[in-house]
């Protein structure tokens, strides 16, 4: 009897390891997939490369409109000039993102992307698309302006918010990556790619908010004169 | 040969586990420390730990002589904690998942929260596999010796 029941213990205690075993080598190749997934760099392609110089086109657009106005005169000390001003610190804040220096990297990857659209919730929103426009708004008050910006505002507010739900649903899909995933080279090349698909979205949210900042120059070409 | 892996794997385990108790102990430690919790909450974690390394113990006291078992043991130990320190290390260094830099802590939590279940499962089957074994070889001696008394 003794003997009966200590190989049944022996036959239980096998199965339970057996199980144990299936369930660790699960989670070891799981991981060993998972870094490997994450761990991918997507290269810069060149239609992502023809939309990226396309942002940086815009934005030397509106460099040269803004410079166009000779703030510097004396009437246009509390109007022009401080708009020049606000205009400025965001283009040195755009220079020093993440963003900027995309277009030098041959090879993107999951943080790149997180890490463009997280600047442009914690930096541009409060240096550029949301400050500059309502600015002007509080300048305009005082300074009753000949060319009216209330229409320009609401094209710029309702991009505004373009711009930030897209940067919110990109980081929050990229903290997703944590979760375990299989995904191999065939369903990415074929189905989804996540990585090169969240690049388009993230350079079409810079190109909105570049057109943001376009049709705020556009206007301070209008008021302050200046080339168009 | 089994016997030489057996007890190669028997050696590794010991050392496996201290650095596997380490690694949860300081990914406790930090998470706890961010969310102001006492370390005594996270008790519960750390219990399959003790229980193993107990169950470990009394195995080495016993001086068990089931190899056959005892290699598949010792293999299956050693994996588990491999894949403890795995996930560990993996919490504490992949800066490729993103979690690691929410909380600017140097640390990602939240992966490593999903994985502690599955730790402490294969933990509690180690000890319960472990446990039957003892008894199954408490049953074997005793059944032995009482056939040589009978001799």
């Amino acid at each position: 009897m003794k003997e009966f029941v200590a190989e049944l213990l022996e036959l239980l205690s096998v199965c339970i390891l057996v199980l144990c075993l299936s369930f660790a080598a699960f989670l070891f190749i799981t991981n060993f997939y998972h870094y490997k997934e994450i761990s991918h760099f997507e290269v810069f392609d060149e239609g992502s490369k023809i939309q990226y110089n396309e942002y940086k086109k815009i934005l030397a657009r509106v460099d040269k409109k803004m410079k166009s106005v000779n703030y510097d005169a004396v009437s246009y000390s509390t109007t022009a000039k401080p708009i020049y001003d606000y205009y400025h610190s965001c283009v040195d804040s755009l220079s020093s993102g993440t963003f900027a220096s995309l277009g030098n990297k041959g090879n993107i990857n999951s943080k790149d992307i997180y890490d463009s659209n997280d600047d442009i919730l914690k930096k541009y929103n409060n240096v550029c698309i949301f400050y500059i426009p309502y600015n002007i708004t509080v300048i305009n008050k005082n300074n009753k302006p000949s060319v009216s910006f209330d229409s320009v505002y609401k094209v710029t507010e309702a991009k505004r918010k373009i711009v930030i739900d897209n940067a919110d649903y990109l980081i929050k899909s990229g903290l997703g990556n944590s979760s375990y995933s299989f995904v191999t080279d065939t369903s990415r090349n074929s189905i989804y790619n996540k990585t090169s698909n969240e690049l388009r979205l993230t350079i079409n949210n810079y190109k909105m908010m570049a057109s943001i900042l376009e049709d705020v120059a556009n206007w301070y070409v209008a008021e302050f004169g200046g080339n168009n | 040969m089994k016997d030489v892996l057996a007890k190669l794997f028997g050696f590794l385990k010991y050392i496996l586990l201290i650095v596997s108790f380490g690694l949860i102990f300081f990914g406790i430690m930090t998470t706890y420390s961010r969310l102001e919790k006492p370390l005594t909450d996270a008790v519960s974690i750390f219990l399959p730990f003790v229980l193993v390394l107990l169950s470990f113990i009394v195995t080495m006291i016993m001086n068990s002589n089931l190899y056959n078992s005892k290699l598949l043991f010792n293999f299956v130990s050693c994996l588990v904690f491999v894949v403890t320190i795995i996930i560990g290390l993996r919490s504490i260094f992949d800066k490729n998942m993103l979690l690691f830099y929410k909380y600017q802590i140097n640390f990602n939590p939240t992966f490593f929260a999903d994985n502690l279940s599955a730790i402490e499962f294969m933990l509690y089957m180690i000890f319960t596999a472990n446990v039957l074994l003892i008894i199954c070889d408490l049953l074997t001696k005793s059944n032995k010796a009482k056939m040589s008394v009978e001799k």
